[in-house]
């Protein structure tokens, strides 16, 4: 009898094994190798990011027409930074 | 993020910092600005201390930028030609930005590092004495509520001091509990309290049936002819949340740094029993200006780490004396962990650092 239990162990390991396969195959997100910022640079390291992803303008899409100040105080629209590549920091004194 | 600039610029990429809400006030002696005007001077504020060329945009009072762009304190995009977003980060990173920049416009013909560049230090831009007037003990876990400066009059004068009110969650909700009154004087108008004069005084003015106790109070007498420090007040409250807003009158004397002007100022604000969404939490949480605090430039390089690092942080206190000593820490951590939150240098972490990182647990 002790060959049929052995068995049963043997198939059941067997099992678990193949119906993991497919989900270790996946390349996990937040491992993915490689650049992490001009495609898809809302990924790799982050503190904490989740919200900021769901909250703000997707990757792709165009920055938004909306109004805010020059450093003389004079209004322009954030959709106005284009012509050439630009990087945006927020930041304050704090 | 300037060594990135010095680099990447000469290539036609163009650099925006987009000045936002404070995510700390105090720090640094920075408060939050009432206006927009005052806004753009800490604008300028920031490009003289930081001695960066890069060139500022200024958010709204009503923070629609920070709000449209996803609500985060020191976030990074980079757009192409067409105006299209094709990078963002939650946290700036420039070592990160290097590598985009390089491939989307080539490598750069230089790497300038930080140690290239003669960056000032920001310092305490109050020059009045501080440090004199105790701080007061608040609980913790209090967020800040929306305060409202009421204006009187075309020709008034400028906030010269700001109010911050704070609150418990429960209290935001119920209207029972203690309140935080802080009364901040603005650096940038570079002003004191007239100490040889009466004392500022508030009084409060709210809806029949609201209570407040007190509803009136004064600060200290203070034995310097003048100070910097905050005026501050424990209340008690029992207020109707639907009751509307009530009202703080502070009345004080201004006087310049400069001694071109001491004047008698009453000024009113309103507190509306509401979380103020952009009012940032305060890090120092009672150790007064001017005090070194861990500095967040924009697309800087210090790493802020996650909640459950943090939670995890303040789990280490394994003798549970309400402090974390450099023992308690992991060795192979230790000195980094000092280094960001050991604000007063004393080689550990005592009871208001750590309420620092609970602020930035509850903020995330």
């Amino acid at each position: 009898m002790r060959w049929k239990t052995m068995l049963i162990v043997l198939l059941a390991i067997g099992w678990v094994g193949f119906a993991t396969l497919p989900t270790m195959a996946q390349p996990n997100r937040n491992q993915q190798g490689g650049r992490r910022g001009a495609q898809g640079g809302q990924e790799g390291r982050r503190p904490s990011g989740g919200r900021f992803d769901l909250r703000g303008p997707e990757v792709g899409t165009a920055l938004p027409d909306i109004q805010l100040y020059d450093e003389q105080g004079e209004q322009i629209s954030l959709a106005s930074i284009k012509g050439s590549y630009s990087v945006i920091v927020f930041g304050c004194l704090t | 993020m300037e060594t990135v600039y010095r680099d990447y610029s000469p290539k036609g990429v163009k650099f925006y910092y987009v000045y936002k809400a404070l995510a700390h006030p105090e720090t640094n002696g920075y408060i939050t600005p009432f206006t927009i005007e005052e806004r753009l001077q800490h604008v300028q504020e920031a490009k003289k201390k930081l001695g960066t060329d890069i060139t500022w945009l200024c958010d709204t009072m009503d923070n629609d930028v920070k709000h449209t762009m996803g609500d985060a304190p020191n976030s990074e995009f980079i757009i192409d030609p067409d105006g299209k977003i094709v990078a963002k980060r939650f946290w700036s990173d420039p070592d990160q930005l290097r590598l985009d920049l390089s491939e989307l416009v080539g490598e750069s013909e230089q790497v300038t590092k930080t140690s290239d560049l003669n960056m000032p230090r920001l310092r305490a831009p109050q020059k009045t004495v501080t440090g004199v007037v105790p701080r007061i003990s608040a609980p913790g876990g209090l967020q800040p509520l929306i305060v409202e400066p009421v204006k009187s009059g075309d020709e008034e004068a400028p906030f010269y001091v700001k109010l911050r009110v704070e609150a418990a969650p429960d209290v935001i909700g119920e209207g029972k509990g203690q309140i935080y009154l802080g009364f901040f004087l603005d650096p940038i108008h570079a002003v004191h309290w007239n100490n040889q004069v009466d004392p500022p005084r508030y009084e409060i003015t709210a809806a029949d049936g609201q209570m407040i106790e007190p509803a009136g109070g004064t600060g200290p007498k203070v034995d310097v002819d003048a100070d910097a420090d905050p005026r501050e007040f424990l209340l008690t409250v029992d207020l109707d949340p639907d009751a509307g807003p009530f009202e703080v009158t502070l009345h004080y004397f201004a006087c310049d740094d400069a001694e071109t002007f001491c004047l008698p100022v009453s000024q009113k604000y309103l507190v509306h029993l509401e979380r103020d969404r952009d009012g940032g939490s305060r890090r120092s949480g009672g150790s007064g200006r001017g005090q070194r605090q861990p500095l967040r430039t924009p697309g800087g390089r210090a790493r802020t780490p996650g909640p459950t690092f943090l939670r995890s942080l303040l789990a280490a206190d394994s003798n549970e004396d309400g402090q974390i000593t450099k023992d308690e820490l992991p060795s192979r951590m230790a000195e980094r962990i000092l280094a960001r939150y050991d604000t007063n240098e004393n080689g550990k972490l005592d009871k208001e650092e750590l309420d620092t990182i609970r602020s930035v647990i509850d903020d995330r």
